[in-house]
C-alpha cells in the first residue's frame, strides 16, 4: 500500500486522535493513581492490596476491565463475520459484501490498540492494587502468560496483514487473503480462552501441587468452566460485534446526508442486526451448559447465582434479553413494511400475533419466584408466592418461554427471508407444509415438557426436559435453514427490495440492541464476578480486602450503566476517527461502493428531503 | 439521602436531561447520546427498584470459651452459623417448604449426633435418602458439600454449635456440652538456639536478673520461670514486667526475632535443667 498524501494525512490525524485519547486517559487515572495507599500490613511484611480514595481500587478496576473485555468481545467477534462475508462474496461474485467485509475491519484495526491498550491499563492497575493475589495467579499460570504475548504478536501481525493487503490480494492472491483471514481468526479464537482460563480459574480452581510449571499450569487451565465460558463468549463476541456494527450503521443511516449513504448504511444495519440475531439464538443454550457446569462444579456457587441474592439479578437478564428479542425482532418487521412495498396487509396479522407471543413470554420470563410484598400483602397471599403468577416464576416456565421466544425470532428472519418471493420449485408446496408442521410440533412439545416439568423432579427436569426442549429448538434451527435457502434457490422476486427508506425509529432500534448488548454483558460479568462471594479464588484465595463483598444489584446497576455508556462514547469517539480518512475528497467510500455494485433487483429509492423520520 | 436514593435521583436527572434534548436538540448524535442516556438511565431505576441485598463475607463466631454457660448457648451460636458462614439455608429448609435439598425440619431427633457429624463431613460417605425410612429413596439435585473444607470450612467448634442448634430445633436435648469446644491452642514458635540466649541474656538482662543464683541486685528468674509456657513467657517479657518498671519498655524494638527466639529458648532450657529445690 503507498503512501499517498491522503494516508499521510490519516495517519497523523489518528495519531492526534490516539494521543488525545491517551491523554484523556492519563489524566483520569494520574489523579486517582496518584493518590493510592497501601492497605496497611505489618513491617516487612508484603503488601496485599492499594486503594484508591474516593472511586475505590474495586470501582476502578471494573470500570476498566470491563472497557476492556467490551473492546475485547468487539474485536474478536469482528474478525469472524468480516471473514465470513468476504467468503461469501468470492463465493457469490457480489462485490458487496467484500467491501462490507473491509468496512467491518476498519472498525476493527481502530479499536485494536485501543483494546491493548485498556489491556495494559488494567494490567499495571491489577498488579498495584491486587499485588498478592496477582503474585499468586502469576506462580499458577506463568506458561500461559508466554504464550499469550507470542498469540498477541501472532495476532498483530496477521491484522496488519489482513488489512493492509486486502486491496494487494485481489484476484488470484484473493485465496491467501482468505487464509490470512481465517488465521486471524485461529489467533484471535485462542487469544480469547487463554485469558478466560485465568478467569474461570478463579470460580472453579484446579490447583494440583505436583508436576512441572506447564502441568500446573494446565491443570488450572483446563478446569471446569473454562469451556463453556469459552464457547459462550466465542457466540456473544459474535452478537456484540454484530449489533455494535448494526449500531454504528443505525448512527450513519440517521445521520446520513445523501440518499446513497441511507441505502448503504440501511443494508449494513440490516447485516449487522442479522449477525447479532444470528448469534443470538444458540446463546441461550450455551448460558445453559454454562449454568449446568456451574452447578456440577459447585452447588453452592449455583445456589449462589439462581437462588440466592443474585437471583434477582435474572430478572433483570430477562428484561434486558426481552428487549433484545423485541427490538431484533422489530427491525425485522419493519423490514418487511417499509423495504419491500405491499407487504403491509399481508404480514400485519403474523407479526401481530407473534408480537402478541414475545409479550406473553417477556411478562413470564420476568415473573420473580418471590414477589417483593408488604407483610399485609404477603399475608393475603399465603406467602411471598403470589397464588397465580408464583406458578411461572419457576425455571421451568422461564426455560419454555425462552424457547418460545427464540423460535419467534427464527420465524420472523425466515418470513424476512421468504418475504416478495414466490417459489417455482415443484415441491415447495410439500416442503412449506413440512416446515409448518416441524414448527408446530416443536412448539408443543416445548411448552408439553414445560409444563410436564412441574410435576417431576428437579433433577429430572433439568438433565432430561430441558435438554430436551433446548435440542428440539435446535433441531428447528437446522432443519429450516437449510430447507428454506434450498426452496428460495429457484424463487422468482415478486417484490423489489427496497433499501434506504426505512423511518427513523429503524436507527434508534438498533442503537437500543446494541445497548441492550452491552448492559446483558455488564450484568452478566457482574453475576459471574459475585458468584464468588468473598474469594479471589473460590475456595483457595480469600479476598481479605474492604471490598470482599458483593454490592447490591442497585449501586452494581448504576456502574453498570455508566461502564456502557462510557463504551458507547468510546466506540463513537473510535468509529469517528476511522471514518475520518473515508470522507476526504478522493477518498472511496463504502457508501459509493454500494451504489455501484448494488444487486439487480435491490434499487436505492428517493427520500424527502430531511432523512428518515 | 440514602446510596440508592442518591442513585435513583442521579438515575431520573439522567432521563429528565436526555428527554429535554429529544426534545429541543435537532442535532442526531446528540439525541442518539440523549436516547442512550435514557435507556441507561431507566435500566438503573429497575434496578434500583428491586429488593437490594449486598453480599457480605460470613461473620465469624467468636468462641469464648469461658462465657459458654449451657447448651442453649452453643445452639444460639448455632443457629448464627447455619444461617451466617455455613450457608446451610442456601439450600435446606426448616418446615417451610421443600427446597432443593432434604427439609432439616426434626432432624436432630430423626439421625444421631454421629450420624449428623458424618453427615456434614464425609456427605458422600453413606448417602440416606431424604432421611426416611420408608418409601422409595428421594433423588434431590444438589449435593451436599464437605462442609468442614473449603469454600465453606467450618471448624469443629463451629460444626458441633451447628448439631446443638438442629437438636434444639428439633425439641431434642442437646448432647453437645460446652466442655467440648476447644479454646485457642497454644501458638508453636520457631526454636531458637539457647547458647545464642544465652549472649542475649547476658547483654540485655543480666544487668537485673540471674538464673540459678540469687545475688544482690540481681533476683533469681528460675523460681517465675516454674510455670511459664513459651507463650507465657513471650508475653511476659515483652508486657508485663514488673509494677513501674521502665527495663521492659521498648524491648521489642530493641531485640530481633531470631535472638528473642534464642532467650527463650535459653531460659525454657535454664527451667527444664534446673536442679529441683
Amino acid at each position: 500500500m503507498g503512501s499517498t498524501p491522503l494516508h499521510r494525512r490519516q495517519g497523523g490525524t489518528l495519531t492526534w486522535a490516539y494521543a488525545a485519547l491517551f491523554l484523556m486517559l492519563v489524566l483520569t487515572l494520574a489523579g486517582p493513581v496518584g493518590v493510592a495507599y497501601a492497605q496497611e500490613a505489618p513491617a516487612g511484611a508484603a503488601t496485599e492490596y492499594r486503594d484508591i480514595p474516593g472511586i475505590g481500587s474495586r470501582n476502578l478496576i471494573w470500570i476498566i476491565a470491563q472497557q476492556h473485555l467490551l473492546l475485547a468481545g468487539f474485536v474478536l467477534g469482528v474478525p469472524i463475520f468480516a471473514w465470513v462475508c468476504e467468503i461469501v462474496g468470492v463465493r457469490s461474485g457480489d462485490p458487496r459484501y467484500d467491501k462490507l467485509a473491509k468496512e467491518f475491519t476498519k472498525l476493527l484495526t481502530s479499536s485494536y490498540a485501543t483494546t491493548a491498550l485498556f489491556g495494559g491499563i488494567l494490567l499495571f492497575l491489577l498488579i498495584g492494587l491486587y499485588p498478592k493475589l496477582m503474585s499468586y495467579l502469576t506462580d499458577v499460570f506463568f506458561p500461559s502468560f508466554l504464550v499469550y504475548c507470542v498469540l498477541f504478536l501472532l495476532e498483530t501481525a496477521t491484522l496488519y496483514l489482513y488489512w493492509y493487503g486486502w486491496d494487494t490480494m485481489q484476484g488470484k492472491k484473493k485465496g491467501v487473503h482468505l487464509f490470512l483471514g481465517f488465521l486471524l481468526n485461529v489467533f484471535a479464537f485462542f487469544i480469547m480462552i487463554v485469558p478466560n482460563s485465568w478467569a474461570t480459574f478463579q470460580a472453579s480452581p484446579v490447583v494440583i501441587a505436583e508436576g512441572s510449571m506447564w502441568a500446573r499450569a494446565w491443570a488450572a487451565t483446563w478446569n471446569p468452566t473454562w469451556w463453556p465460558v469459552n464457547i459462550h463468549r466465542l457466540i456473544a463476541n459474535v452478537v456484540l460485534g454484530g449489533f455494535i456494527c448494526g449500531a454504528y450503521a443505525g448512527l450513519k443511516y440517521l445521520m446520513a446526508s445523501s440518499q446513497e449513504e441511507r441505502v448503504h448504511y440501511d443494508w449494513m444495519g440490516y447485516v449487522g442486526n442479522f449477525i447479532g440475531v444470528f448469534g443470538m439464538l444458540p446463546l441461550p443454550f450455551a448460558g445453559y451448559w454454562l449454568m449446568r457446569e456451574i452447578y456440577q462444579y459447585n452447588q453452592q456457587m449455583g445456589i449462589t447465582l439462581m437462588g440466592g441474592f443474585l437471583s434477582w439479578l435474572f430478572i433483570l437478564q430477562a428484561m434486558l434479553i426481552g428487549i433484545l428479542f423485541l427490538g431484533a425482532n422489530y427491525y425485522f418487521w419493519m423490514g418487511i413494511m417499509y423495504r419491500i412495498p405491499g407487504s403491509e396487509a399481508r404480514y400485519r396479522r403474523p407479526i401481530l400475533t407473534m408480537l402478541v407471543i414475545l409479550l406473553v413470554c417477556l411478562g413470564v420470563w420476568m415473573t420473580p419466584h418471590s414477589l417483593v410484598a408488604s407483610l399485609e400483602e404477603a399475608r393475603k397471599m399465603g406467602g411471598t408466592h403470589h397464588p397465580l403468577l408464583g406458578v411461572f416464576g419457576v425455571m421451568s416456565a422461564k426455560m419454555t418461554v425462552a424457547n418460545l421466544m427464540i423460535l419467534v425470532t427464527f420465524m420472523s428472519f425466515i418470513m424476512y427471508w421468504r418475504a416478495g418471493k414466490q417459489e417455482t420449485a415443484g415441491w415447495a408446496k410439500a416442503a412449506r407444509v413440512g416446515m409448518g408442521a416441524i414448527l408446530g410440533i416443536a412448539a408443543i412439545v416445548v411448552v408439553v415438557l414445560g409444563v410436564w416439568g412441574y410435576f417431576v423432579p428437579a433433577i429430572t427436569r433439568i438433565n432430561y426436559f430441558s435438554t430436551t426442549q433446548v435440542l428440539v429448538v435446535l433441531f428447528v434451527l437446522l432443519t429450516i435453514t437449510p430447507l428454506t435457502a434450498l426452496v428460495l434457490k429457484s424463487a422468482k422476486t415478486t417484490t423489489e427490495m427496497v433499501w434506504g427508506i426505512m423511518p427513523a425509529r429503524a436507527g434508534y432500534a438498533l442503537v437500543l440492541n446494541a445497548v441492550m448488548v452491552i448492559l446483558l454483558m455488564t450484568l452478566m460479568g457482574y453475576a459471574r464476578s459475585s458468584s464468588r462471594v468473598h474469594w479471589h479464588v473460590y475456595g483457595v484465595m480469600q479476598d481479605t480486602s474492604q471490598y470482599a463483598y458483593s454490592p447490591a444489584l442497585g449501586y452494581a446497576a448504576a456502574l453498570m450503566a455508566l461502564n456502557t455508556f462510557l463504551f458507547c462514547l468510546m466506540v463513537a469517539f473510535i468509529f469517528w476517527v476511522a471514518s475520518l480518512g473515508g470522507e476526504k475528497k478522493g477518498g472511496t467510500t463504502g457508501v459509493q461502493q454500494t451504489k455501484d455494485s448494488l444487486a439487480p433487483g435491490v434499487s436505492p429509492t428517493p427520500v424527502p428531503a430531511g432523512g428518515p423520520r | 439521602m440514602t446510596e440508592t436514593q442518591l442513585l435513583q435521583t442521579i438515575g431520573m436527572s439522567v432521563m429528565a436531561l436526555g428527554g429535554a434534548l429529544l426534545l429541543f436538540v435537532k442535532a442526531r448524535f446528540v439525541r442518539v447520546v440523549a436516547f442512550v442516556a435514557i435507556v441507561l438511565g431507566a435500566f438503573a431505576l429497575v434496578a434500583l427498584s428491586i429488593p437490594q441485598m449486598a453480599s457480605l463475607p460470613p461473620a465469624v463466631e467468636k468462641f469464648d470459651v469461658a462465657s459458654l454457660k449451657d447448651k442453649k448457648d452453643l445452639a444460639a451460636i448455632g443457629q448464627k452459623i447455619f444461617f451466617g458462614k455455613g450457608q446451610c439455608a442456601l439450600c435446606h429448609t426448616i418446615g417451610t417448604s421443600e427446597g432443593r435439598c432434604p427439609d432439616l425440619k426434626g432432624i436432630g431427633s430423626k439421625l444421631t449426633r454421629q450420624f449428623l457429624y458424618e453427615s456434614l463431613t464425609q456427605p458422600q460417605a453413606y448417602v440416606y435418602m431424604d432421611y426416611q425410612h420408608v418409601g422409595p429413596p428421594k433423588f434431590f439435585p444438589a449435593k451436599m458439600p464437605y462442609i468442614d473444607k473449603k469454600p465453606i470450612g467450618l471448624n469443629k467448634n463451629e460444626i458441633l454449635t451447628v448439631i446443638a442448634f438442629l437438636q434444639n430445633m428439633s425439641g431434642e436435648e442437646i448432647t453437645v456440652d460446652p466442655s467440648e469446644i476447644e479454646g485457642p491452642k497454644e501458638v508453636a514458635f520457631m526454636p531458637g538456639d539457647k547458647a545464642g540466649g544465652q549472649k542475649v541474656f547476658q547483654v540485655l538482662c543480666a544487668r537485673c536478673h540471674a538464673v540459678g543464683v540469687s545475688e544482690k541486685g540481681r533476683a533469681d528468674l528460675l523460681p517465675a520461670l516454674g510455670k511459664q509456657t513459651d507463650a507465657g513467657l513471650r508475653h511476659a517479657i515483652l508486657s508485663d514486667p514488673k509494677a513501674g518498671s521502665k527495663d521492659h519498655q521498648g524491648l521489642d524494638r530493641k531485640l530481633v526475632v531470631k535472638d528473642f527466639d534464642d532467650l527463650v529458648a535459653y531460659l525454657l532450657n535454664a527451667k527444664a535443667t534446673a536442679k529441683p529445690l
